[in-house]
Protein backbone atom coordinates (compact mmCIF):
# COMPACT_ATOMS: atom_id res chain seq x y z
CA UNK A 1 0.00 0.00 0.00
CA UNK A 2 1.46 3.44 -0.88
CA UNK A 3 2.40 5.81 1.85
CA UNK A 4 1.61 9.59 0.93
CA UNK A 5 2.99 12.75 1.70
CA UNK A 6 0.35 13.65 5.05
CA UNK A 7 1.18 17.57 4.38
CA UNK A 8 0.07 17.05 0.67
CA UNK A 9 -2.89 15.20 1.23
CA UNK A 10 -4.36 17.38 4.48
CA UNK A 11 -3.22 20.67 1.99
CA UNK A 12 -5.41 19.24 -0.77
CA UNK A 13 -8.55 18.06 1.27
CA UNK A 14 -8.59 21.43 3.31
CA UNK A 15 -8.53 23.08 0.47
CA UNK A 16 -11.53 20.92 -0.68
CA UNK A 17 -13.25 21.59 2.64
CA UNK A 18 -13.12 25.48 2.73
CA UNK A 19 -14.27 25.68 -1.40
CA UNK A 20 -17.44 23.83 -0.25
CA UNK A 21 -18.00 25.97 2.67
CA UNK A 22 -17.51 29.00 0.38
CA UNK A 23 -19.48 28.28 -2.62
CA UNK A 24 -22.68 26.67 -0.74
CA UNK A 25 -24.31 29.01 1.74
CA UNK A 26 -26.06 25.25 3.47
CA UNK A 27 -23.33 22.28 3.93
CA UNK A 28 -23.06 19.20 6.40
CA UNK A 29 -21.46 16.53 6.88
CA UNK A 30 -22.39 12.68 6.81
CA UNK A 31 -20.53 11.74 10.17
CA UNK A 32 -20.91 7.24 10.48
CA UNK A 33 -18.40 7.73 13.16
CA UNK A 34 -15.65 5.47 11.14
CA UNK A 35 -12.45 6.25 10.67
CA UNK A 36 -12.72 7.99 7.51
CA UNK A 37 -15.72 10.35 8.14
CA UNK A 38 -13.79 11.52 11.81
CA UNK A 39 -10.94 11.77 9.80
CA UNK A 40 -12.85 14.64 7.52
CA UNK A 41 -14.07 16.45 10.85
CA UNK A 42 -10.33 16.77 11.98
CA UNK A 43 -9.83 18.24 8.77
CA UNK A 44 -12.61 20.12 9.23
CA UNK A 45 -11.51 21.79 12.36
CA UNK A 46 -7.59 22.26 10.02
CA UNK A 47 -9.81 24.15 8.03
CA UNK A 48 -11.42 26.24 10.51
CA UNK A 49 -9.27 26.92 13.07
CA UNK A 50 -10.66 24.00 15.87
CA UNK A 51 -14.10 23.91 14.69
CA UNK A 52 -16.78 22.19 12.54
CA UNK A 53 -18.42 24.85 11.16
CA UNK A 54 -21.71 22.81 9.59
CA UNK A 55 -24.12 20.26 11.05
CA UNK A 56 -23.14 16.81 10.67
CA UNK A 57 -25.87 14.23 9.79
CA UNK A 58 -25.72 10.68 11.15
CA UNK A 59 -28.38 8.09 9.32
CA UNK A 60 -29.04 5.82 11.82
CA UNK A 61 -30.89 2.70 11.39
CA UNK A 62 -30.91 1.76 15.18
CA UNK A 63 -28.96 -0.76 14.71
CA UNK A 64 -25.26 0.29 14.65
CA UNK A 65 -22.72 -0.73 17.53
CA UNK A 66 -23.09 0.00 21.03
CA UNK A 67 -19.65 1.26 20.65
CA UNK A 68 -20.60 3.70 18.17
CA UNK A 69 -23.59 5.29 19.67
CA UNK A 70 -21.44 5.71 22.63
CA UNK A 71 -18.49 7.20 20.40
CA UNK A 72 -20.88 9.74 18.57
CA UNK A 73 -22.03 10.90 21.88
CA UNK A 74 -18.60 11.54 23.54
CA UNK A 75 -16.82 13.17 20.48
CA UNK A 76 -20.40 15.41 20.14
CA UNK A 77 -19.33 16.69 23.49
CA UNK A 78 -15.60 16.75 22.98
CA UNK A 79 -15.64 18.70 19.70
CA UNK A 80 -19.14 20.85 20.24
CA UNK A 81 -20.44 19.35 17.01
CA UNK A 82 -24.29 19.94 15.78
CA UNK A 83 -25.35 16.84 15.34
CA UNK A 84 -28.48 15.59 13.20
CA UNK A 85 -29.60 12.29 13.48
CA UNK A 86 -31.88 11.21 10.66
CA UNK A 87 -33.24 8.00 11.62
CA UNK A 88 -34.05 4.99 9.24
CA UNK A 89 -36.92 2.46 9.45
CA UNK A 90 -36.27 -1.19 8.60
CA UNK A 91 -38.45 -1.94 6.29
CA UNK A 92 -39.84 -4.16 3.39
CA UNK A 93 -37.40 -5.69 0.89
CA UNK A 94 -37.55 -3.96 -2.42
CA UNK A 95 -33.84 -3.64 -3.94
CA UNK A 96 -32.19 -6.11 -1.41
CA UNK A 97 -30.62 -3.53 0.25
CA UNK A 98 -33.69 -2.01 1.89
CA UNK A 99 -31.76 -1.74 4.97
CA UNK A 100 -28.78 0.18 3.74
CA UNK A 101 -30.25 1.66 0.32
CA UNK A 102 -33.53 2.69 0.26
CA UNK A 103 -34.06 3.13 3.62
CA UNK A 104 -30.85 5.47 4.59
CA UNK A 105 -31.62 7.33 1.53
CA UNK A 106 -35.15 7.76 2.33
CA UNK A 107 -33.77 9.18 5.63
CA UNK A 108 -30.74 11.20 4.26
CA UNK A 109 -33.75 13.05 1.73
CA UNK A 110 -36.13 14.18 4.75
CA UNK A 111 -33.21 15.78 6.35
CA UNK A 112 -31.91 17.58 3.30
CA UNK A 113 -36.03 18.51 2.55
CA UNK A 114 -36.26 19.71 6.18
CA UNK A 115 -32.56 21.66 6.11
CA UNK A 116 -32.64 22.88 2.84
CA UNK A 117 -28.99 21.69 2.24
CA UNK A 118 -27.44 22.24 -0.71
CA UNK A 119 -23.96 20.47 -0.30
CA UNK A 120 -22.99 17.13 1.46
CA UNK A 121 -19.34 16.69 2.51
CA UNK A 122 -18.75 12.50 2.08
CA UNK A 123 -15.68 10.54 3.11
CA UNK A 124 -15.81 7.88 0.15
CA UNK A 125 -11.90 7.60 -1.00
CA UNK A 126 -11.70 6.09 -4.30
CA UNK A 127 -9.64 2.82 -3.42
CA UNK A 128 -12.37 1.22 -1.44
CA UNK A 129 -14.22 0.67 -4.84
CA UNK A 130 -14.57 0.36 -7.88
CA UNK A 131 -17.67 2.65 -8.24
CA UNK A 132 -16.36 5.18 -5.66
CA UNK A 133 -13.17 5.24 -8.16
CA UNK A 134 -15.57 7.26 -10.51
CA UNK A 135 -16.52 10.12 -8.57
CA UNK A 136 -15.37 13.54 -8.57
CA UNK A 137 -14.48 15.83 -5.61
CA UNK A 138 -17.32 17.85 -5.78
CA UNK A 139 -20.23 15.59 -7.74
CA UNK A 140 -23.81 16.78 -8.27
CA UNK A 141 -26.74 15.00 -7.93
CA UNK A 142 -29.95 15.23 -9.33
CA UNK A 143 -33.57 16.16 -7.40
CA UNK A 144 -33.94 12.28 -7.23
CA UNK A 145 -30.67 11.63 -5.48
CA UNK A 146 -29.70 10.52 -9.40
CA UNK A 147 -25.81 10.23 -10.32
CA UNK A 148 -25.30 10.49 -13.79
CA UNK A 149 -21.82 9.05 -13.65
CA UNK A 150 -21.41 9.00 -17.64
CA UNK A 151 -21.98 12.87 -17.37
CA UNK A 152 -19.79 14.22 -14.45
CA UNK A 153 -17.99 17.63 -14.68
CA UNK A 154 -14.48 18.37 -15.73
CA UNK A 155 -12.53 19.32 -12.33
CA UNK A 156 -9.58 21.44 -14.08
CA UNK A 157 -6.86 22.82 -12.09
CA UNK A 158 -9.15 22.47 -8.63
CA UNK A 159 -11.82 24.13 -10.31
CA UNK A 160 -14.93 22.48 -8.83
CA UNK A 161 -18.25 22.51 -10.37
CA UNK A 162 -21.05 24.31 -7.95
CA UNK A 163 -23.90 25.19 -9.81
CA UNK A 164 -27.13 23.64 -8.93
CA UNK A 165 -29.60 22.75 -11.13
CA UNK A 166 -33.37 21.58 -10.08
CA UNK A 167 -33.33 21.40 -6.74
CA UNK A 168 -30.36 19.09 -6.43
CA UNK A 169 -27.73 18.80 -4.25
CA UNK A 170 -23.56 18.67 -4.56
CA UNK A 171 -21.77 15.49 -2.87
CA UNK A 172 -18.24 16.79 -1.45
CA UNK A 173 -15.47 14.31 -1.26
CA UNK A 174 -12.33 15.70 0.42
CA UNK A 175 -10.77 12.36 0.64
CA UNK A 176 -10.71 10.43 -2.74
CA UNK A 177 -7.25 10.31 -2.92
CA UNK A 178 -6.14 8.98 0.35
CA UNK A 179 -5.75 5.17 0.80
CA UNK A 180 -6.32 3.36 4.21
CA UNK A 181 -3.18 3.10 5.43
CA UNK A 182 -2.82 7.28 4.87
CA UNK A 183 -5.91 7.94 7.14
CA UNK A 184 -4.56 5.56 10.31
CA UNK A 185 -0.96 7.42 9.50
CA UNK A 186 -3.14 10.13 9.99
CA UNK A 187 -4.78 9.25 12.82
CA UNK A 188 -2.18 8.62 14.75
CA UNK A 189 -0.20 11.78 13.79
CA UNK A 190 -2.84 13.86 15.10
CA UNK A 191 -4.27 11.77 17.65
CA UNK A 192 -7.83 11.79 16.08
CA UNK A 193 -10.22 9.74 18.61
CA UNK A 194 -11.66 6.65 17.08
CA UNK A 195 -14.10 3.84 17.82
CA UNK A 196 -12.95 1.31 20.01
CA UNK A 197 -14.25 -1.35 17.32
CA UNK A 198 -11.11 -0.68 15.21
CA UNK A 199 -8.79 -2.32 17.84
CA UNK A 200 -8.23 -5.52 19.06
CA UNK A 201 -8.88 -7.17 22.38
CA UNK A 202 -9.17 -10.98 21.32
CA UNK A 203 -8.00 -11.91 18.22
CA UNK A 204 -10.67 -10.01 15.76
CA UNK A 205 -11.20 -6.43 15.20
CA UNK A 206 -13.50 -4.67 12.69
CA UNK A 207 -11.45 -3.05 9.95
CA UNK A 208 -14.34 -1.42 8.21
CA UNK A 209 -17.10 -0.61 10.28
CA UNK A 210 -20.98 -0.48 9.35
CA UNK A 211 -24.17 -1.47 11.11
CA UNK A 212 -24.29 -4.82 13.12
CA UNK A 213 -26.39 -6.92 10.90
CA UNK A 214 -23.67 -6.22 7.94
CA UNK A 215 -20.75 -6.53 9.17
CA UNK A 216 -18.08 -9.20 10.84
CA UNK A 217 -14.99 -8.72 12.40
CA UNK A 218 -11.70 -9.40 11.19
CA UNK A 219 -8.71 -11.73 12.52
CA UNK A 220 -6.38 -9.44 13.84
CA UNK A 221 -3.82 -8.94 17.06
CA UNK A 222 -3.64 -5.02 16.15
CA UNK A 223 -4.48 -3.29 19.40
CA UNK A 224 -3.88 0.28 18.94
CA UNK A 225 -2.97 2.33 15.91
CA UNK A 226 0.47 1.72 15.31
CA UNK A 227 0.08 -1.70 15.41
CA UNK A 228 -3.12 -1.09 12.78
CA UNK A 229 -0.09 0.68 10.49
CA UNK A 230 2.21 -2.12 10.41
CA UNK A 231 -0.62 -4.54 10.08
CA UNK A 232 -1.77 -2.76 6.40
CA UNK A 233 2.04 -2.68 5.66
CA UNK A 234 2.06 -6.25 4.81
CA UNK A 235 -1.64 -6.99 4.69
CA UNK A 236 -2.88 -8.17 1.27
CA UNK A 237 -6.75 -8.27 1.89
CA UNK A 238 -9.15 -5.93 1.27
CA UNK A 239 -10.67 -3.26 3.58
CA UNK A 240 -14.07 -3.70 3.13
CA UNK A 241 -14.09 -7.67 2.88
CA UNK A 242 -16.33 -8.00 6.18
CA UNK A 243 -19.14 -5.63 4.36
CA UNK A 244 -22.14 -7.55 3.29
CA UNK A 245 -23.05 -4.70 0.96
CA UNK A 246 -19.70 -4.78 -1.16
CA UNK A 247 -19.96 -8.37 -1.78
CA UNK A 248 -22.72 -8.11 -4.66
CA UNK A 249 -21.52 -7.41 -8.30
CA UNK A 250 -20.04 -3.96 -9.02
CA UNK A 251 -22.65 -3.74 -11.82
CA UNK A 252 -25.72 -4.04 -8.79
CA UNK A 253 -23.22 -1.31 -6.57
CA UNK A 254 -23.26 0.88 -9.77
CA UNK A 255 -26.39 0.25 -10.26
CA UNK A 256 -27.58 1.52 -6.99
CA UNK A 257 -25.59 4.44 -6.70
CA UNK A 258 -26.39 5.79 -10.04
CA UNK A 259 -29.94 5.77 -8.44
CA UNK A 260 -28.74 7.61 -5.48
CA UNK A 261 -27.68 5.14 -2.80
CA UNK A 262 -24.72 6.06 -1.14
CA UNK B 1 -24.75 -7.29 48.86
CA UNK B 2 -26.88 -10.56 47.85
CA UNK B 3 -30.41 -8.60 48.71
CA UNK B 4 -29.14 -5.93 46.79
CA UNK B 5 -27.92 -8.29 43.67
CA UNK B 6 -31.19 -10.13 43.93
CA UNK B 7 -33.23 -6.63 43.98
CA UNK B 8 -31.25 -5.24 41.32
CA UNK B 9 -31.65 -9.10 39.27
CA UNK B 10 -35.32 -8.86 39.67
CA UNK B 11 -35.67 -5.58 38.37
CA UNK B 12 -33.99 -6.33 35.27
CA UNK B 13 -35.92 -9.75 34.46
CA UNK B 14 -39.22 -7.47 34.86
CA UNK B 15 -38.64 -4.85 32.89
CA UNK B 16 -36.94 -6.82 30.22
CA UNK B 17 -40.18 -8.60 30.52
CA UNK B 18 -41.89 -5.19 29.52
CA UNK B 19 -39.76 -4.84 26.75
CA UNK B 20 -40.44 -8.22 25.19
CA UNK B 21 -44.22 -7.29 25.73
CA UNK B 22 -44.16 -3.75 24.61
CA UNK B 23 -40.84 -2.15 22.89
CA UNK B 24 -41.62 1.47 23.65
CA UNK B 25 -39.43 4.11 23.82
CA UNK B 26 -40.52 4.32 27.87
CA UNK B 27 -39.59 0.87 28.53
CA UNK B 28 -36.56 0.81 26.59
CA UNK B 29 -35.52 3.48 28.71
CA UNK B 30 -36.92 1.99 32.11
CA UNK B 31 -35.08 -1.87 30.76
CA UNK B 32 -31.39 0.93 30.60
CA UNK B 33 -31.79 2.52 33.87
CA UNK B 34 -32.30 -1.44 35.62
CA UNK B 35 -29.51 -3.50 33.46
CA UNK B 36 -26.89 -0.15 34.22
CA UNK B 37 -28.18 -0.47 37.50
CA UNK B 38 -27.51 -3.99 37.72
CA UNK B 39 -23.95 -3.84 36.58
CA UNK B 40 -24.59 -4.73 32.46
CA UNK B 41 -21.00 -4.71 30.55
CA UNK B 42 -21.56 -7.01 27.39
CA UNK B 43 -24.07 -7.69 24.51
CA UNK B 44 -24.41 -10.15 22.22
CA UNK B 45 -26.96 -10.11 19.46
CA UNK B 46 -28.46 -12.74 17.52
CA UNK B 47 -29.79 -12.07 13.86
CA UNK B 48 -32.20 -14.94 13.11
CA UNK B 49 -32.44 -14.33 9.88
CA UNK B 50 -28.82 -14.28 6.95
CA UNK B 51 -30.83 -11.11 5.27
CA UNK B 52 -32.24 -7.57 6.96
CA UNK B 53 -34.87 -7.25 4.56
CA UNK B 54 -38.17 -6.29 6.47
CA UNK B 55 -39.25 -5.24 9.59
CA UNK B 56 -40.02 -8.50 10.36
CA UNK B 57 -36.21 -10.00 10.57
CA UNK B 58 -35.82 -7.50 13.23
CA UNK B 59 -38.69 -8.09 14.90
CA UNK B 60 -37.38 -12.10 15.49
CA UNK B 61 -33.85 -11.03 16.57
CA UNK B 62 -32.76 -10.47 20.05
CA UNK B 63 -29.69 -9.17 22.34
CA UNK B 64 -28.16 -10.85 25.52
CA UNK B 65 -26.66 -8.77 28.39
CA UNK B 66 -24.25 -10.14 30.45
CA UNK B 67 -22.14 -8.87 33.56
CA UNK B 68 -18.50 -8.09 34.45
CA UNK B 69 -18.56 -11.99 34.85
CA UNK B 70 -19.71 -12.72 32.00
CA UNK B 71 -22.51 -14.27 33.16
CA UNK B 72 -26.20 -13.77 31.52
CA UNK B 73 -28.61 -10.86 33.20
CA UNK B 74 -31.01 -10.35 30.92
CA UNK B 75 -32.66 -11.21 26.94
CA UNK B 76 -34.10 -8.01 25.04
CA UNK B 77 -35.29 -7.54 21.21
CA UNK B 78 -33.32 -5.23 19.24
CA UNK B 79 -36.15 -2.63 17.90
CA UNK B 80 -38.71 -0.65 19.46
CA UNK B 81 -42.49 0.57 18.28
CA UNK B 82 -42.89 3.97 17.71
CA UNK B 83 -46.80 3.85 16.32
CA UNK B 84 -46.40 2.23 13.12
CA UNK B 85 -42.60 2.84 12.67
CA UNK B 86 -40.10 0.06 13.52
CA UNK B 87 -36.85 1.21 14.05
CA UNK B 88 -33.77 -0.33 15.61
CA UNK B 89 -32.83 -0.03 19.19
CA UNK B 90 -28.78 -0.35 19.58
CA UNK B 91 -28.41 3.39 20.83
CA UNK B 92 -29.72 2.04 24.07
CA UNK B 93 -27.29 -0.09 24.63
CA UNK B 94 -24.29 2.31 24.28
CA UNK B 95 -21.58 1.81 26.77
CA UNK B 96 -21.64 -1.88 26.61
CA UNK B 97 -19.14 -3.95 24.58
CA UNK B 98 -19.28 -6.49 22.24
CA UNK B 99 -18.97 -10.08 23.83
CA UNK B 100 -17.45 -11.68 20.89
CA UNK B 101 -14.93 -9.18 20.94
CA UNK B 102 -13.86 -9.17 24.95
CA UNK B 103 -10.58 -10.29 25.86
Amino acid sequence: MIEQDLNELENKSTYIIREGKLKFSKVAALWSMGKDSTTVLQLSRKAFMGKVPFPVIHIDNGIDFPETYEFRSSLRDEWGLELIVAKSEIKNELSGFSCCGENKTKALQGVMKEYGFEALIVSIRRDEHGIRAKERYFSPRSKEFKWDYKNQPLELWDNYASRLDEEGHYRIHPILDWNEIDIWRYIEREKIPVNPLYFSESGFRYRSLGCTHCTVPVQSDASNVGEIIAELRVSTSEEREGREQDKEKEYVMQKLRSLGYM
Amino acid sequence: MDTQRSACEEAVKRSSEMLRNLPTEDNWTEFERAYRACGARYYKIYYVTGKLNSSQDLTSSYVELFDAEKKLIATAPVFKRSGNRVEGALSHLAGLRSLDLAA
